[in-house]
């Protein structure tokens, strides 16, 4: 049958975009129950991060709720399987309170999920690909990526103590290079290491620029490792032409427990939050009891519903 | 066509002044301070568009994506929390988030503390911290008359210099935090109009740097 995508909303002409993407990619679809048991998300709540979640009994009296995330699903479902990569992606719906007056909202979700035995250049890859789907669903893009090594390993240069790191990164969240300065004097951190603290500010921008900026600094290992997987990024998307939508910015913030590596979240210009949000989550993993790689990315579609024509 | 950056300023006392320091930065829109009833100001030469509105909603077309950057109170982004950056404390509209309370009052801890205020999440989290399990009375305005009419035993306001507190028979109890306007920027507009977002900021910290 053909398509006449004429007669399709822009969330479904994105959402067909997007399949195709994934595929071409080599991702297979992943279809999933729109419930799941409460215990899934009260256990994970922080990689959720949501308060609220929509439950019912189902017939037997266990407590359900229609699923505020897709990435919990797959993972309950994943097993270790030494050498294997599950590459997935979806199209579902999710249900979450609306930020502001709390009222529940059906939000199509789009994404991948690579789990497994993970290698440098599958993380690459993903990463190309959610700079793909970013170009499929508006040309003015950008996706802006952080390194949760970098942030940890600036934080542990810096001397900073555990009971001010959650302020700080929530600073770091705001760009709040005023607020950085003042937490400072209050925790005794000297000029040298509140300068250090600064740069998760004003390092931002252009990916190779961001690294040599990232590279000045006389870091310790964690750096040095976050360093050298962006300069793998850099190079996996140069031949692509794909790094000109890339940019460096830390205030881009996932809960660091479970986010370990590269995390990203996508713009288009016009739309006033992000789009796409993703990142490397085996510390989630790691605490299902897995020992496996992951990385994922979320597409938002609902979203371009506010973009203009 | 002028790629405009729009700045929504705070209606009022503040924002005039606000916007003082933004002409001494370099964006001057003489029509803004012109007796007139616009709400939509610009000057095309300088690609700025500036627009009045409530103090309180300045955040809010920030980070709807409707001005790129806007000047709120630091009261109104702690008790909000809304999802933009907060790039330069403007040293201006500078006060505190108090409580007060009747000179006569002494808290006997007996029962739930009554709080009168405008700013519910900021006093719940204050009073949490200490332990102290309160009843927030939510007040719209003239917060200082709660407790002289027995509605409250306290409240939770900004106070910039005392006299009100004082002229009703109240006084500090506690500081809560101290309040200044503070530029912010939205998400999206950053990632898309850095420079220039920069460039301005960079301007005003000057200014903010010349005039303390």
């Amino acid at each position: 049958m053909e398509i006449d995508e004429k007669l399709l909303t822009r969330e479904e002409k994105a959402d067909l975009k997007l399949r195709r993407l994934f595929e071409q990619a080599g991702f297979r679809r992943y279809a999933m129950s729109r419930f799941e048991p409460y215990d899934l998300y009260v256990e994970n709540k922080d990689f959720v991060g949501l308060d609220r979640i929509i439950t019912f009994s189902d017939i037997g009296g266990k407590l359900m709720a229609l699923k505020p995330d897709v990435t919990m699903s797959i993972l309950r479902r994943v097993s270790d399987v030494p050498g294997s990569l599950m590459k997935v992606y979806y199209n579902e719906n999710v249900y979450r309170a609306r930020p502001g007056d709390g009222a529940f909202r059906e939000i199509m979700q789009s994404g991948v999920e690579c789990i497994g035995d993970l290698g440098p250049s599958d993380i690459y890859d993903v990463i190309l690909l959610a700079v793909r789907a970013l170009d499929a669903l508006h040309q003015d893009n950008v996706l802006t990526l952080s390194h949760s090594l970098f942030v940890a390993g600036l934080l542990n240069l810096a001397g900073v103590p555990a009971a001010m790191e959650n302020k700080l990164l929530h600073l770091v969240r705001d760009k709040n290079a005023d607020g950085i300065k003042k937490l400072c004097r209050g925790f005794g951190i000297n000029e040298q290491g509140c300068a250090l603290l600064l740069q998760l500010i004003g390092i931002y921008g252009p990916l190779e620029e961001s690294i040599i900026k990232m590279s000045a600094i006389q870091g310790n290992a964690m750096m040095r490792d976050a360093v050298k997987d962006l300069a793998g990024v850099n190079a996996a998307l140069l031949p692509f032409g794909a790094q000109q939508h890339v940019r460096v910015d830390f205030s881009i913030m996932n809960n660091m427990q479970y986010y370990d590596g590269i995390v990203f979240k996508g713009y288009l210009n016009g739309l006033p939050g992000g789009v796409l949000s993703g990142g490397q989550y085996s510390g989630m993993l790691q605490k299902m009891g897995h020992s496996m790689g992951a990385i994922g990315f979320a597409v938002y579609l609902n979203e371009l519903e506010y973009l203009n024509d | 066509m002028t790629d405009f950056i729009r700045v929504a300023l705070p209606k009022g006392r503040l924002g005039e002044k606000v916007y003082t320091m933004f002409d001494k930065a370099g964006y001057p829109c003489p029509e803004l301070m012109e007796d007139n009833r616009k709400l939509v100001l610009e000057n095309a030469e300088k690609g700025i568009r500036y627009f009045w509105v409530k103090p309180s909603d300045v955040a809010v077309y920030v980070q709807r994506g409707a001005a790129d950057l806007g000047v709120a109170g630091s009261d109104v982004l702690v008790e909000n929390a809304p999802d933009v950056y907060e790039l330069l404390d403007l040293k201006v509209g500078i006060c505190q988030m108090v409580v007060a309370a009747p000179v006569t009052w002494e808290d006997t801890g007996i029962r739930a503390l009554r709080v009168a205020c405008k700013y519910p999440r900021i006093a719940a989290r204050y009073f949490e911290e200490k332990g102290r399990d309160i009843d927030i009375i939510m007040l719209n305005g003239s917060v200082e008359i709660a407790p002289l009419l027995g509605l409250s035993d306290v409240i939770v306001d900004i106070v910039e210099t005392g006299k009100t507190l004082k002229e009703n028979g109240l006084h500090v109890v506690e500081n809560i935090l101290p309040i200044s306007a503070r530029l912010i920027a939205g998400k999206t507009s950053y990632q898309f109009r850095h420079e220039r977002i920069l460039e301005m900021c960079a301007s005003l910290k000057a200014v903010v740097e010349g005039q303390t």
